[in-house]
């Protein structure tokens, strides 16, 4: 998974990175579910966003958000997940339902917060983000 | 940034630069260089700079770094001129902890412990519920919850009339408007209603371990020997998603406030955004003060079926440790209407004050304050000073010190062995969430509570011992 964890006392706090901006979008949302969900089933469903994307930073936490509020409704676990950015964040998100007798909830996340959001380029595109847990 | 020691639990930063206010830390010298270690202090100057603070920016003696306000963060605006943020409040609205009294001893309760923990762990809904809450809700009744909190709780069945009164506000904001609450965070949180949630929310059942002020135990309803169960948890999903669908909203509006972090992201109070904000935030305080009525009515209820006979229960209190509320305060001799965020911080009225409980008028009202898992917990009351000094407000708890990574690598599991050769029964869906919540991740409660005490912000009343866990 492309992503690690930094120091935090009371949330979880990654730096998650991706070869292009699109793919530093779409790892985004696989760590936040590698963090909250265990282990990995069979694709069943295949659902598309839109997020507006005015200011990139705030789309990626619109995003993320978008996903907490699909798992927390309906159960997607998102397992691959494409992105395209432009004026609006174009994902198309293949993954499956939480199910509770075959699957195991690691840690709740509350929300992706803009504390310490960045989104810089070096060799790789990287973004800092704390989840309130 | 200067800090200067006032006095052993109190240090001060002096105002510069951008400050408006100085600010205030309750702490000890041994605590500030900890929490020197991260960015607990930059988050409390950062609340500084918002407009219409008044006096100081306050940080309790558990406060830690958190995201906008510090964890620990108190600030009260002027209503007039000041500001609201949902980041001095935080996602989980009006997170807090009840404290209820059981018509049970311990010599009753240790036989049949392991069976009533184990039937509370089966019956109270934890960490993911989808549709197996206690009494989930939509449409109207969902309405009901957020207008009436804990009062239509008690309609339905759960609870008894003078219950009401034992909780902060009644547990009703009168101030709530479903309307202002969104279809989203209606679909995410009505289904949770009566479920504990999961990371450091817990339902724990304690024994009264030490009196400190035996009158004021009495009229608190406790005595030696007694169980009482505590419940920490708040208003689910329907809070998160109302926190952050209101700094979204926040984003694209322009009061020309500048903040030097996103998360404090603020509106005028009295702006029809900061209305709207405080209406939603008020239904979503509803909603957990309902939440935890519900829950530990059920509790209540499980514990009499082992037992095998009715258990009768009388609520000590009902607090709110993540909420922004109107209140009125004195500064510099002259009364205001204020906003006072509390985030990761409890309100402590002292006796006689008009929001005290007529049945607490004349020792003060009840403060829960939970230690870190298998540590005492105590039952505190607030003091006059509390309403000079801090806004009426006291800690949350004991306060992270560990990230929960930090203490899934430190501790390993004889720490919870060792917590269950005291005889300490816990039970989690998961050992990883057990672990990022063992006492080494947390100050140390005994510290915390000395330093309350110390710097006369609150008394304790009774200290808990804890015999059984349930965790999130």
């Amino acid at each position: 998974m492309d992503y690690i964890f930094l120091n935090h006392t009371a949330d979880i706090y990654i730096c998650v990175s991706g070869e292009t901006k699109e793919r530093l979008f779409a790892n985004a949302v696989l760590s936040m579910y590698d963090i909250m969900v265990e282990g990995k089933r069979r694709i069943e469903d295949i659902r598309k966003l839109k997020v507006d994307c005015i200011n990139e930073e705030d789309a990626l936490v619109d995003m993320l958000n978008e996903f907490l509020y699909l798992f927390y409704t309906c159960g997607f676990v998102c397992v691959e997940c494409r992105v395209k950015v432009d004026e609006k964040l174009d994902i198309e998100a293949s993954g499956y339902y939480f199910d509770k007798d075959k699957d195991r909830l690691k840690m709740e996340i509350k929300a992706a917060t803009y504390e310490y959001l960045r989104i810089k380029k070096d060799d790789k595109w990287r973004a800092n983000i704390v989840f309130d847990v | 940034m200067k800090i200067v020691k006032i006095s052993p639990f109190i240090y001060d930063i002096e105002r510069e630069g951008d400050m408006l206010v100085p600010a205030r830390m309750f702490t000890d010298e041994v605590l500030l260089e900890r929490i020197k270690q991260d960015r607990t202090i930059e988050q409390l100057i950062n609340i500084t700079h918002l407009p219409g603070i008044v006096k100081r920016a306050l940080l309790m003696p558990d406060g830690h770094q958190g995201y906008g306000f510090p964890i620990g963060g108190v600030a009260a605006f002027d209503v007039e001129k000041g500001v609201i943020s949902p980041g001095g409040v935080g996602y989980d609205i009006n997170c807090g902890v009840r404290s209820v009294a059981l018509s049970v001893s311990l010599s009753e309760m240790k036989s049949k412990l392991e069976e009533v923990m184990k039937a509370l762990y089966l019956r109270i809904p934890k960490g993911m519920v989808s549709d197996a809450a206690i009494y989930p809700v939509r449409g109207k009744e969902l309405d009901n919850i957020l207008t009436c909190g804990a009062r239509m709780a008690v309609k339905k069945g759960f609870g008894k009339e003078e219950d009401l009164e034992r909780i902060e506000d009644g547990g009703c904001l009168v101030d709530a408007d479903p309307s202002m609450v969104s279809e989203e965070a209606r679909e995410r949180g009505g289904k949770e209603l009566g479920s504990l949630g999961s990371g450091n929310h817990f339902l724990e059942m304690d024994v009264v371990d030490e009196i400190y002020d035996g009158d004021v135990a009495h009229v608190f309803g406790l005595e030696e020997g007694q169980m009482v169960l505590l419940v920490h948890t708040g208003s689910r999903g329907l809070g998160h998603q109302v926190c952050g669908d209101y700094i979204k909203k926040m984003r694209s509006t322009d009061y020309g406030i500048t903040v030097p972090d996103r998360e404090l992201i603020s509106v005028p109070i009295l702006s029809e955004d900061g209305k709207e904000y405080f209406s939603a935030m008020c239904a979503s305080a509803n909603f957990a003060f309902a939440n935890r009525q519900i829950i530990s009515f059920k509790a209540v209820e499980t514990i009499g079926e082992v037992l095998k006979r009715n258990v009768d229960y009388n609520l000590v209190y009902d607090v709110c440790h993540n909420i922004a509320k109107i209140e009125e305060h004195m500064v510099d001799g002259k009364k205001m209407r204020l906003c006072v965020h509390r985030k990761g911080a409890t309100r402590a009225f002292p006796p006689r004050h008009k929001l005290t409980p007529s049945s607490f008028k004349e020792v003060g009202q009840p403060v829960n304050i939970p230690g870190s898992m298998g540590s005492y917990s105590y039952i505190c009351v607030g003091t006059k000073e509390a309403m000079e000094e801090s806004f009426g407000s006291i800690c949350h708890g004991a306060g992270r010190i560990m990230g929960r990574r930090k203490a899934l690598k430190s501790f390993k599991k004889d720490v919870l062995e060792d917590l269950e050769k005291r005889g300490i029964v816990i039970l989690s869906p998961s050992v990883r969430s057990l672990l990022e919540e063992v006492p080494g991740a947390y100050k140390d409660i005994e510290e915390i509570i000395s330093i309350v005490e110390g710097a006369n912000l609150a008394k304790k009343i009774v200290r808990l011992r804890p015999v059984g866990i349930v965790k999130g």
